[in-house]
C-alpha cells in the first residue's frame, strides 16, 4: 500500500514535468534566449557599420557608459516614473472605488461591472488612437467640453505641449487601468468574510471604520499585487506613447521603452538599444521580485 | 446543456482556424524561390502613401505582362517603419530583391552593406549622366553607386491667394528675402487662417521642412553649436510661439498639415514639397494657390533640400533581373510618365526637359527650377542619427523644455560624438 | 417596512449612479463610433455629440490593392485563435502542474513566466526576428501566433495557476483512489472544473493577441495577410487627420471583441471575480 503510494508520487512527479516543460521550453525559447541576446549585444558595438558584418568588439561598459552619460536617459527614466506614479495615483483608487461600489449587489451591478470591463479588453493601438483624437487641440472633444463648461478660456494644446501631453497619455492609460484594477480587486473582495463584517456592525463599527480597520488589512495582499501588477504594466508601456504621442514633443513623453526602440530602430544603435532595455529589464526584475516574493508567500500557506 | 454548444462552437471555430491558418502560411512560403520552369518573383518594398503608390503598381501591372516570365510581390511599409524593417531584415537575411526607399536614406544602408554595389550595371547602362548631380549624388557611397534615384522633389513655399487678396498683402515673388517672408507670415495671420504651416513632426519630415531655416541662417548639421544655428532654430521658434503656427503642426505630418490646414484654407503659406499639390487637387480641387522657390539670402534663393525616392537592390541571386526592372521603371519615359502622374520632379534631366508638365504647370515648374539649385541633406552614413538629433533640438525649443542655445549645445554634442 | 424602503431607494440611487458612471467611462467608445458615423466636414467641424448626418461612409475601406476588410478580420481571426490555442494547449498542463506540486525546481519554473511576463515586447524584436527568419516564419500566420504566444501563456499561466490551487486537494485525491493516473485526472475532472477558469484565460488570450500591433508590424509585411489592428496603426499615419475614416477603422477593430465580450461576458466576470486572478 505504502509503496504504490510512492509509486505514484513519483509518477506524479513525472507527469507534472511533462504538464509544465512544454510551456517552460517554449517560453525560454522565445524569451530568455532573446534576453540573453540582448546581454550580450550590449556588450558589443553594434551599430550600422557592422552589424552585417562579424566583426563586432568586446568593449565593456562602454554601451552603457554612454547611455547612461545622456541626458535623454534620464528624461525617460524620469517621465517613465512620473507616469507610472500618477497612472497608478488614478487608476488604483478608482478602480477600488468601483469594485466597492459594485460590490453593493444592487440589481445591475454585476452587468454594469461586465460592460466597465469592456474597456479593458480595448486594443491599446486603439485607445491611442481614440485618445489622440479626443485630445486633438483644435477640434478635440475635450476642449470643446472643458471650454464650454467655463472650465478654461481657451482651447489647451493638449499633445503639442510637454506637461499636458504627459497629462494627455496618463489619462488615456488610466482609463484602460481602472477596469484593471476593479476587476481583480473585485476578485478579492468577494472572497472577503462576511461574518467579520456583522461582528463589527454588531460592536457598533461605522462604514469608515469597518473600511479602514477591516477591508483594507484583509486586502492587503491582493492590494500589493494589484498594485505590483499595475506597476509592471505601466512601467513597460509602449504602444500607447508610441502612437500617441512618439515620446514628443522633443523628449517630453519619451519613457524607456521607447528611448530602447528609438536607439534600436531610428537611429539604428542596436547595441545602445539593447542596453536600454536591460536597464528598464532590470528596473522591473526589482519590482517584480516583490511580486515574486508575494506569490512565494501564498505558496507557503 | 447550454455550455455543451458553446464548447462544441468555440472547439469547431478554433480547429478551423488552424487548418486555414497553417493552410495559409504554408502556401505563402513556398512561392518566393525561384525556379527556370517557373516565373521569377521578385520582392519589392515600397514607403510611399496610397496616392503615389497606385500610380507605381500600374508601372509594375504593365512591366509583368510585358514580361510573363517575372512576376513582382510588393509590400507596403509605413515610411517610418521602413529603416526598421530593413535593418531587421538584414540581420536576419530578409531582404526583399529591390526596395524603394527616402533618398536620405540610401547612403546608410550603402554604409551598412545592405544595399547593393550597382556600379558595373550603372556603367553599362550609359545613362547615369542624364540625372541631375543632387539626386545622382544621393546614390553614391565612397564613389560608387547604391541606389538610383527614381524620383525627386524640394522645397518651395505654396501660398493661398485667396487669403493675401483678403489681407490685402501683396503676392509673394522669387526675389523676396527672409524678412519679406516673415513679415508676410505675421500679415496673413488672423483669427481665421494661420500665417504659416512647415512639418515639425519629429520624423525625418521635418528635419526636411527645418533645415532651410538652419541654411539660411548660414548653419548646418555639423555646425548647430553656432550663433547662426541659434538664429535659424530662434526664426522657426518665435513663428510658432507667436502663435502665427498651429500648435499641432508639432504631431503632424505633411500630409496631414496639408490636408487639414493649408487644402482648407486655414493657412496662408505652406512649406511643401512638390507631391502636396496632388494631394491639394484631390482634397480640394477649387483652392486659389500658387508657389514660390524659397526666400533669398545675399541675392539668391536658399537652397532647397532635395528629398525624393531611390531604388535599392537588395537582391542576393536574381541581380539581372532586378536591374532590369530598375534600368525600365528609371527609362527616360517611364520616370517621366511616373513623376507627371504622381507629382514629383524627375531626377533625370531628359526625362525633366521632355515633360511639359514641369514647364507649364505653374507649381511644378517652380519646383523644377528650385531643382537645379537643390542641396542635399547631410549626406552622411549615420545621418539618421544627426537628423534625430536636429528634431529634438527642435521640439524640445518649441515645447518650451529647454532653450535654442540649449537644444541645440545637446544636438550638436550629440552629433560630435557620431562623427567621430 | 421602512427599512425596507430605504434600502429599495439605496438600491434605485445605486443602480442610477451606476448607470450614469459607467456612460461617462464609456464615452470614449461612444465617441469613437458616433465620429466613424459622420461625414468628413462634421469630424473637423464643432463637435456634436451625435451626427447630424449619419454615413457609412467613412467605413468604405480600401487599400491600393484592394483588399477587403473581410482579409483583415480574417487575418485576426487565425492569428488571435491560433495563439489562444496554442495558450490553451501549453497553458493550461503547465498551470496545472505549478499548482499541484511544489519543489525548488517548480518555483524556478513558475519564475520564467513571471520574468516572461516583465519583459516588454517591443524590446525583444530585433532577436525574435532573426531567430523566425530562419525558420521561415516571417510573413507567416503562425510567427505573429507564437510571438503573440509570449504574452498571452505567461497570463494564462499565472491566472490559471491560482485557479488550480483553489481546487480541493480532496477531489484529486478521490480520483487516484478510483485508480485515475494523474494524466486521466487532469483530463476528466480538472479540465471540466476548472472551466470556466479556461475560458477566462482563453477570452483574455484571445482579446491581447487580437489587440497585438508590435508584433504584426514587424513580422508581416504582405498586405493580405495583415491583422487589423496593424491596418488601424497603419491608417493613422497615412490618413492622418480624416479622423472619421480613422475612427471608423478603430471600431471596426474595437466592435468584434465587444460582442465577443457581450456574447461571454457571463462566463468572463464570473470566472474573473470567482477568485481566478490573485495575481
Amino acid at each position: 500500500m505504502k509503496k504504490s503510494h510512492q509509486l505514484y508520487f513519483v509518477k506524479q512527479k513525472l507527469t507534472v514535468y511533462t504538464f509544465v516543460l512544454p510551456a517552460v521550453i517554449f517560453m525560454a525559447l522565445m524569451i530568455i534566449l532573446p534576453i540573453g541576446y540582448n546581454i550580450v549585444m550590449s556588450f558589443e558595438n553594434v551599430d550600422l557599420m557592422n552589424f552585417t558584418s562579424k566583426t563586432k568588439n568586446f568593449v565593456g561598459f562602454d554601451v552603457y557608459k554612454s547611455i547612461l552619460t545622456n541626458s535623454v536617459f534620464y528624461i525617460a527614466l524620469k517621465n517613465t516614473l512620473i507616469f507610472t506614479f500618477w497612472c497608478l495615483v488614478f487608476q488604483f483608487p478608482l478602480g477600488f472605488a468601483m469594485a466597492m461600489f459594485y460590490s453593493l449587489k444592487f440589481k445591475m451591478a454585476e452587468f454594469l461591472r461586465g460592460i466597465t470591463v469592456v474597456a479593458w479588453m480595448v486594443p491599446m493601438v486603439a485607445v491611442a488612437g481614440v485618445f489622440k483624437y479626443m485630445f486633438n487641440g483644435d477640434i478635440g472633444i475635450i476642449n470643446e467640453l472643458l471650454v464650454g463648461l467655463h472650465l478654461i478660456s481657451k482651447p489647451i494644446q493638449w499633445l503639442s505641449n510637454g506637461d499636458t501631453a504627459m497629462t494627455s497619455i496618463i489619462i488615456a492609460n488610466v482609463w484602460k487601468g481602472i477596469p484593471f484594477n476593479m476587476i481583480l480587486l473585485a476578485t478579492a473582495l468577494t472572497t472577503m468574510p462576511t461574518d467579520v463584517y456583522e461582528a463589527a456592525s454588531i460592536d457598533g463599527a461605522n462604514a469608515f471604520q469597518r473600511f479602514t480597520r477591516i477591508t483594507i488589512p484583509l486586502l492587503k495582499p491582493a492590494m500589493i499585487s494589484v498594485l505590483t501588477l499595475g506597476f509592471i504594466y505601466t512601467f513597460k508601456v509602449f504602444d500607447l506613447v508610441y502612437v500617441m504621442t512618439g515620446g514628443g514633443p522633443g523628449s517630453s513623453t519619451e519613457v524607456l521603452s521607447t528611448l530602447a526602440y528609438r536607439y534600436s530602430f531610428t537611429e539604428y544603435n542596436f547595441s545602445q538599444g539593447a542596453a536600454a532595455a536591460n536597464v528598464l529589464f532590470v528596473l522591473l526584475s526589482l519590482v517584480g521580485l516583490i511580486y515574486i516574493h508575494i506569490v512565494r508567500k501564498e505558496e507557503d500557506q | 446543456m447550454k455550455k455543451r454548444i458553446l464548447s462544441a462552437a468555440v472547439a469547431v471555430i478554433l480547429t478551423a482556424a488552424m487548418f486555414t491558418g497553417c493552410a495559409s502560411s504554408g502556401g505563402s512560403s513556398t512561392t518566393t524561390s525561384g525556379d527556370s520552369s517557373k516565373p521569377t518573383t521578385l520582392q519589392m518594398w515600397y514607403h510611399i502613401s496610397p496616392d503615389q503608390a497606385k500610380v507605381l503598381l500600374t508601372f509594375l501591372d504593365e512591366y509583368q505582362s510585358a514580361n510573363p516570365n517575372i512576376k513582382i510581390e510588393t509590400q507596403s511599409v509605413p515610411f517610418q517603419e521602413m529603416k526598421k524593417q530593413l535593418s531587421i531584415g538584414t540581420a536576419a537575411g530578409q531582404l526583399p530583391d529591390l526596395a524603394l526607399c527616402d533618398t536620405v536614406d540610401n547612403v546608410s544602408f550603402a554604409a551598412m552593406g545592405v544595399a547593393d554595389d550597382i556600379t558595373t550595371e550603372v556603367n553599362a547602362w550609359g545613362d547615369i549622366d542624364n540625372f541631375y548631380p543632387g539626386p545622382k549624388s544621393s546614390g553614391m557611397y565612397n564613389d560608387k553607386y547604391y541606389g538610383l534615384p527614381f524620383y525627386s522633389n524640394c522645397l518651395s513655399i505654396m501660398y493661398n491667394k485667396d487669403i493675401f487678396d483678403k489681407m490685402k498683402v501683396p503676392y509673394p515673388t522669387s526675389d523676396w528675402t527672409w524678412s519679406d517672408f516673415i513679415d508676410k507670415v505675421h500679415k496673413t495671420n488672423s483669427p481665421d487662417a494661420f500665417g504659416l504651416t512647415m512639418c515639425l513632426f519629429k520624423s525625418e519630415e521635418g528635419t526636411f521642412d527645418e533645415l532651410p531655416f538652419f541654411w539660411q541662417a548660414g548653419a548646418d548639421w555639423n555646425t548647430l553649436n553656432t550663433p547662426q544655428a541659434v538664429d535659424g532654430l530662434k526664426t522657426i521658434n518665435d513663428l510658432y510661439t507667436g502663435h502665427y503656427m498651429s500648435k499641432e503642426l508639432i504631431s503632424m505630418t505633411q500630409a496631414d498639415m496639408c490636408s487639414s490646414l493649408f487644402s482648407t484654407g486655414k493657412s496662408a503659406m505652406m512649406v511643401a514639397g512638390s507631391w502636396l499639390s496632388k494631394n491639394i487637387k484631390n482634397a480640394n480641387p477649387n483652392l486659389n494657390y500658387a508657389a514660390v522657390p524659397l526666400p533669398m539670402v545675399d541675392g539668391k534663393n536658399t537652397a532647397s533640400p532635395i528629398g525624393g525616392g531611390n531604388l535599392m537592390m537588395l537582391t542576393k541571386d536574381k541581380k539581372a533581373q532586378t536591374w532590369d526592372l530598375m534600368k525600365w521603371l528609371n527609362s527616360k519615359d517611364n520616370q517621366q510618365k511616373y513623376c507627371e502622374q504622381a507629382g514629383y520632379i524627375p531626377p533625370r534631366k531628359d526625362a525633366a526637359d521632355a515633360g511639359e508638365i514641369w514647364k507649364t504647370d505653374p507649381i511644378l515648374s517652380v519646383y523644377q527650377k528650385s531643382m537645379a539649385n537643390a542641396r542635399a541633406r547631410g549626406p552622411h552614413p549615420q545621418w539618421p542619427q544627426i537628423s534625430s538629433a536636429i528634431q529634438f533640438a527642435v521640439q524640445d525649443t518649441l515645447s518650451g523644455a529647454k532653450t535654442p542655445e540649449q537644444a541645440l549645445k545637446s544636438a550638436s554634442d550629440e552629433i560630435a560624438a557620431i562623427k567621430k | 417596512m421602512k427599512i425596507s424602503r430605504s434600502v429599495k431607494n439605496k438600491n434605485i440611487r445605486n443602480n442610477v449612479i451606476g448607470v450614469i458612471v459607467t456612460l461617462l467611462f464609456l464615452f470614449p467608445l461612444f465617441w469613437m463610433i458616433s465620429t466613424s458615423l459622420k461625414p468628413q466636414s462634421e469630424a473637423f467641424a464643432t463637435p456634436t455629440l451625435f451626427p447630424k448626418h449619419v454615413t457609412f461612409s467613412a467605413f468604405v475601406m480600401e487599400s491600393e490593392k484592394g483588399i477587403s476588410m473581410l482579409q483583415y478580420l480574417f487575418n485576426s481571426v487565425i492569428v488571435s485563435f491560433g495563439s489562444t490555442i496554442l495558450t490553451i494547449i501549453l497553458g493550461v498542463p503547465a498551470a496545472y502542474g505549478l499548482a499541484r506540486w511544489k519543489s525548488k525546481l517548480n518555483s524556478s519554473m513558475l519564475l520564467v513566466f513571471l520574468v516572461a511576463q516583465m519583459m516588454p515586447s517591443s524590446l525583444i524584436l530585433t532577436p525574435l526576428f532573426i531567430n523566425f527568419s530562419k525558420l521561415h516564419l516571417i510573413n507567416s500566420y503562425l510567427g505573429v501566433i507564437l510571438a503573440d504566444a509570449t504574452i498571452t501563456i505567461p497570463f494564462s499561466v499565472i491566472i490559471l495557476r491560482t485557479y488550480f490551487k483553489g481546487i480541493p486537494e480532496s477531489l484529486a485525491e478521490a480520483a487516484r483512489m478510483d485508480g485515475c493516473g494523474p494524466l486521466r485526472t487532469f483530463l476528466k475532472i480538472m479540465i471540466p472544473i476548472s472551466y470556466p477558469g479556461i475560458i477566462v484565460s482563453a477570452s483574455m488570450s484571445l482579446f491581447m493577441s487580437w489587440g497585438d500591433m508590435v508584433f504584426s508590424l514587424t513580422f508581416i509585411n504582405k498586405e493580405a495577410m495583415k491583422p487589423l489592428s496593424l491596418i488601424l496603426y497603419k491608417a493613422m499615419g497615412e490618413l492622418g487627420v480624416q479622423w472619421n475614416v480613422l475612427m471608423a477603422y478603430a471600431a471596426v477593430v474595437v466592435i468584434p471583441i465587444v460582442i465577443v465580450f457581450i456574447f461571454l461576458q457571463k462566463y468572463i466576470v464570473a470566472g474573473l471575480t470567482a477568485g481566478s486572478v490573485k495575481g
